[in-house]
């Protein structure tokens, strides 16, 4: 144990429930990004560092003395805000010490801290932190990430937690069917190629729905998700168009302009008729927007559930 | 004997609505057969009690309505397996009968009494209370799409989004409601201009009852070209129809207000 100004176990971070969907987004650290983060972080004294960055959360572990790590990261994650809010980059996130700390992460490894209770994709998510930040972990992180994915594991196996919808991308289509009914013979059009689009999309398929297009920014992970699924592969640009003869969209893409807005949709000039749509932005916290357009998308299309 | 059945009637319905709001009031639901089986009950029971009816005056009217109510409720449930309407045409039937016993099931003398068992008459009343049946279904439907729509805006994924139908049936359900309900409706008041023209010497009633009556008809016939030729749907259809049976309903009541009496429905 250590007093706040002490050596110990700290977590500095951001999740869905202190900050809002856009500053989550800017905050996001790809595996590139990672390293880099940590290093400087490091720079500023202390031993040990993870970053744990998902759609939902960018939370940094770090094992030392507080001043001036912490400075450093509410610094580094305040550069990627075009604007600091009023009090600071602090405003959106919160500091975790010690045994909290502890018991925080085996909260986030077990799904007990998700956006979707129980949902399962985070553990692999914490493993991957781990795994890319292994060269600056530091001892006591690594020790403690793999009691963190042991917890995880048996909190899923010995209680109910990760029975039922257990991702973001089953709730979503979970939803999907609160709003249709039957999703058999639906069609949909998944943007985005990676783990959560294909986990969506499998999710959609085994419902039923005729998944058409599969659009990412490298058309191989399209092509080969659309060929699993029975679909064609797009590019982004070529996908727009599709959007007013689909009934479900899936947005999972990390590509900044590749999620549509609603001007983006109803700009379509295509979005025109007489048609239910719905979108499925899982990692958006399962942003869903479902219209009944009529003549026009615009006036109908409203946001469910956006942040 | 027809009180006593509508009071056993008045019993079955309300249990039935108890059973369907049980969930929404935290306590454990109950089996759907069950939940089924007590308006269904209700329902035959109903049947029975309406068959003794002179069908003329506000009582058997109402009686009549919360029948087709019910009818229109399990028809619901069948095809939506939602017991969400119930929520809705449970304590309106139920309140229904209450009114209908309060208000009397027997009729006074006169003219339409006589004439009540002509066709046309029966048609009348059988067409005209079918549908503003329809029309609460309509309304039901819409409300039912609101409260579900804003459930999953809140994100809210508690008994409205456990219980309540989905999205799309529930429009279907209120397109449907709308498209027959407004021509059944139409009929209805048509038989009576015919049966007033050629079995009562006239159409016996004041120029008030006429002018709202067009106005009524107006609201609900703009409910149902907004839908149909226009092609509205989802929230927007849903406030359409509701503003459309609200107008029923208030007009309904400033003319009872203004008109009082239970000799005749309207």
């Amino acid at each position: 144990m250590s007093d706040h100004s002490g050596v110990g176990i700290k977590v500095l971070g951001v999740n869905h429930r202190t900050a809002p969907l856009d500053v989550r987004e800017r905050f996001a650290h790809g595996a590139h990004e990672v390293p880099g983060a940590l290093a400087r972080v490091m720079a500023a004294g202390v031993q040990g560092g993870v970053l744990l960055s998902t759609c939902n959360r960018t939370e940094f572990y770090l094992v030392g003395e507080e001043e001036p790590a912490f400075e450093t990261v509410w610094s580094l994650l305040g550069e990627r805000l075009p604007a600091a809010p009023a009090g600071g980059v602090r405003e959106y996130g919160y500091v975790v010490r010690d045994r909290e700390a502890v018991r925080h992460l085996y909260r986030v490894s077990s799904g007990l801290d998700s956006m979707i209770l129980g949902e399962s994709q985070i553990q692999g998510q914490v493993r991957e932190a781990w795994e890319i930040s292994r060269a600056q972990a530091g001892p006591v992180l690594h020790r403690l990430f793999q009691t963190a994915l042991h917890v995880g594991s048996r909190v899923r196996t010995e209680t109910g937690l990760g029975m039922g919808t257990a991702s973001a991308a089953s709730a979503g289509v979970a939803v999907a069917g609160k709003i249709f009914g039957d999703l058999a013979g639906r069609s949909a059009l998944i943007l985005g190629a990676g783990d959560m689009a294909e986990l969506a999309a499998t999710c959609l398929s085994d419902e039923g729905v005729q998944i058409t297009l599969v659009a990412n920014r490298t058309q191989e992970r399209a092509r080969a998700i659309a060929e699993r699924l029975g679909g064609r592969a797009v590019s982004l640009e070529e996908a727009w168009a599709h959007f007013a003869t689909t009934d479900i969209a899936l947005c999972s893409t990390a590509a900044p302009r590749s999620s549509p807005g609603n001007a983006s949709v109803t700009s379509s000039p295509a979005a025109v008729g007489d048609r239910c749509a719905f979108s499925i932005w899982p990692c958006r916290g399962m942003s869903i927007q479902p219209s009944r357009s009529s003549k026009t998308c615009s006036s109908t299309m409203s946001t469910i559930c956006k942040r | 004997m027809i009180v006593t059945l509508h009071l056993i009637v008045l019993a079955l319905y309300g249990l039935g609505t108890a059973l369907a709001l049980a969930p929404f009031l935290r306590l454990p639901p109950s089996p759907r057969a069950l939940n089924i089986a007590l308006p269904c009950a209700g329902a035959a029971v109903h049947v029975v009690a309406i068959s003794q009816l002179t069908p003329v005056g506000l009582g058997p009217a109402l009686s009549i309505l919360a029948l087709c109510l019910v009818l229109l409720q399990l028809a619901s449930e069948r095809l939506l397996r939602g017991s969400a309407v119930a929520l809705f045409t449970g304590p309106l039937a139920t309140a229904l009968v209450g009114l209908a016993l309060l208000s009397g099931l027997t009729p006074g003398g006169g003219a339409e009494v006589a004439g009540s068992r002509n066709a046309w008459f029966i048609l009348h009343v059988a067409l005209s209370v079918s549908g503003v049946a329809l029309m609460a279904l309509a309304f039901i439907a819409a409300a039912l799409y609101l409260l579900q729509f804003r459930e999953l805006k809140a994100r809210r994924f508690g008994q409205v989004f456990q219980l309540f139908p989905p999205l799309e049936r529930l429009d279907q359900l209120n397109r449907f409601a709308l498209i027959v309900g407004f021509p059944t409706l139409t009929l209805g008041v048509l038989l009576a201009l015919g049966y007033g023209a050629r079995f009562s010497g006239g159409l016996h009633v004041a120029k008030a009852q006429i002018v709202w009556g067009m106005f009524t008809w107006v609201v609900l016939g703009w409910a149902v070209w907004v839908r149909v030729v226009r092609h509205w749907a989802g929230r927007r259809a849903a406030f359409a129809s509701i503003a459309g049976f609200s107008a029923v309903l208030l007009v309904y009541v400033a003319l009872k207000l203004a008109q009082p009496g239970v000799e005749r429905f309207l």
